[in-house]
């Protein structure tokens, strides 16, 4: 089973007590066993359905989300890693509504079909543009390259990377 | 004749019922040919387009949406697109093989034509006028000549018009689309860029577990036995076997992924070999040793022109073998 091996890589046995983790922006105490995946629980029990259940081994980058800025798959990262650290979803980067502007980007560029990979696309995108401003288009493809899109709507993809980096680095 | 079926309009569109005639639910049957299977006329002078088809990346909610508004000379943003929920879309044979555009095109576009023909017919006897002096424009019929008007909404405050078409009914001609073939937003870009947009698995209901399957280790491995008692004894855990199916679920996905982990499966060991490795030889080698076999390669085999004949004046030769086993 593959996402029971996963789960050991990142299973903390010496994790006891309630998990404390930070999600766009909000405490949570959670009482689950230490190896669920956290994409469970952002899913099922905080309602944040944003991020996508795909493969289930980190092979499609459906499940994005951000662990203190970094992207991570959420089906294989356990809550007992992202205990003490801060999560970001997809909702996170829109708190009051305002579109960030890698999602604005995405609309503007057409840089998505059926929109299931959208969320983690968009997820890893702001976080390429953090780190990089202004990423060339190797840069964006080796950031993105974890991220399946069954639609085949990659090059609208680096497109809206592209136009969401000149409006934000100036 | 099926008597005639009730049907809830759209809730968040003015709720309301109304009866519309029974579509048909059979694949031998023709496609349902009522205007009242696939469009409603909403409270607030919007038009509801019902269609058995499901958006899958294709962006049928813009092609479907363009046709409609098209024929009935309805602005575009007008126009909605319920699909899918078989609880309100007229029977349908499912969203596969790039059918979505050529059928179900052509049909919405008589039925909005149709539509169209009627919401005048029915302004034509309120004011007593000829139809040739009447048109449709923005959501309402108007008199060429008097300037009067009547808004979808006064000519069917019913929300259904029962009228039959069939596949004479005039459609207007590609040269003079307006809708159709121009570049439109994608209706449910914003949520999808979101995360607020809601797919088929996010949807969760009270009570739903989630449920895995035992896969067979190998090809044509059959069950010789399996032991549920580890993750029955799991709380909240269902398992079944049947035959050579193995089920569990469980409250969460994680836990069902458990309880799978936790069965004892024995498993024959097949004399075939199959696996990813060599399987398109296995399966070329046994093409011609079954009848079915045999069928399927003749069916599937397509030649036109000379490979052979056309290779020595080719400009650029590029030679590789594809398989797609």
């Amino acid at each position: 089973m593959s996402t029971r091996r996963a789960s050991l890589r990142f299973y903390n046995p010496r994790v006891t007590g309630p998990l404390r983790l930070t999600v766009n922006g909000a405490p949570h105490e959670l009482r689950d066993a230490p190896d669920t995946p956290l994409l469970e629980v952002l899913r099922d029990r905080l309602g944040l359905t944003g991020a996508k259940y795909g493969c289930g081994e980190a092979q499609c980058g459906a499940c994005v989300v951000l662990l203190d800025g970094q992207p991570v798959p959420a089906c294989i990262t356990t809550i007992a890693s992202a205990a003490g650290r801060a999560v970001t979803t997809v909702e996170g980067l829109a708190p009051d509504g305002e579109l960030h502007p890698v999602q604005q980007a995405f609309i503007e560029a057409d840089a998505l079909q059926c929109g299931y990979c959208t969320p983690g696309m968009v997820v890893a995108a702001a976080a390429l543009l953090r780190a990089t401003p202004r990423p060339n288009d190797a840069q964006i493809m080796s950031a993105m390259q974890s991220h399946l899109c069954r639609c085949g709507a990659y090059a609208r993809i680096v497109k809206a990377v592209h136009l969401a980096a000149q409006r934000t680095a100036s | 004749m099926t008597p005639p079926r009730q049907i809830a309009t759209t809730p968040e569109f003015g709720g309301g019922r109304a009866t519309i005639p029974p579509a048909a639910p059979s694949t031998t049957e023709p496609a349902p040919n009522n205007v009242a299977h696939y469009l409603s006329f909403d409270p607030d002078g919007g038009v509801s387009v019902h269609a058995g088809k499901a958006e899958v990346g294709q962006n049928v909610r813009t092609s479907l949406a363009q046709a409609v508004a098209d024929e009935l000379r309805l602005p575009f943003e007008r126009v909605r697109v319920v699909l899918a929920d078989t609880s309100r879309v007229p029977f349908d044979r499912g969203t596969f093989g790039s059918r979505s555009t050529p059928d179900m095109v052509p049909r919405l576009r008589r039925a909005a034509a149709a539509a169209r023909e009627a919401l005048i017919d029915r302004a034509a006897e309120r004011w007593e006028a000829d139809t040739s002096a009447l048109l449709s424009r923005d959501g309402s019929v108007v008199h060429a000549e008097t300037g009067q008007a009547l808004s979808f909404v006064e000519l069917v405050p019913e929300q259904w018009l029962d009228v039959p078409f069939d596949d004479d009914t005039p459609l207007t001609p590609a040269t003079e689309w307006t809708v159709a073939g121009t570049s439109a937003p994608k209706p449910s870009a914003r949520d999808m860029v979101a995360g607020t947009h809601r797919f088929a698995s996010d949807v969760t209901l009270p009570g739903m577990l989630f449920g895995r399957t035992l896969r067979a280790p190998a090809f044509g491995a059959r069950l010789e036995s399996v032991d549920l008692s580890a993750a029955r004894a799991m709380l909240g855990v269902v398992a079944l076997h049947d035959g050579d199916f193995v089920g569990v679920a469980a409250p969460t996905a994680h836990l069902a992924g458990r309880a799978l982990a936790a069965l004892r499966a024995r498993w024959t060991s097949p004399e075939r070999r199959v696996s990813d490795w060599g399987l398109y030889d296995s399966l070329k080698k046994e093409e011609g040793q079954t009848e079915g076999g045999r069928q399927l390669a003749e069916r599937s085999r397509q030649e036109a022109g000379s490979v052979a004949d056309a290779l020595p004046s080719a400009k650029r030769v590029l030679r590789a073998t594809y398989t797609n086993a």
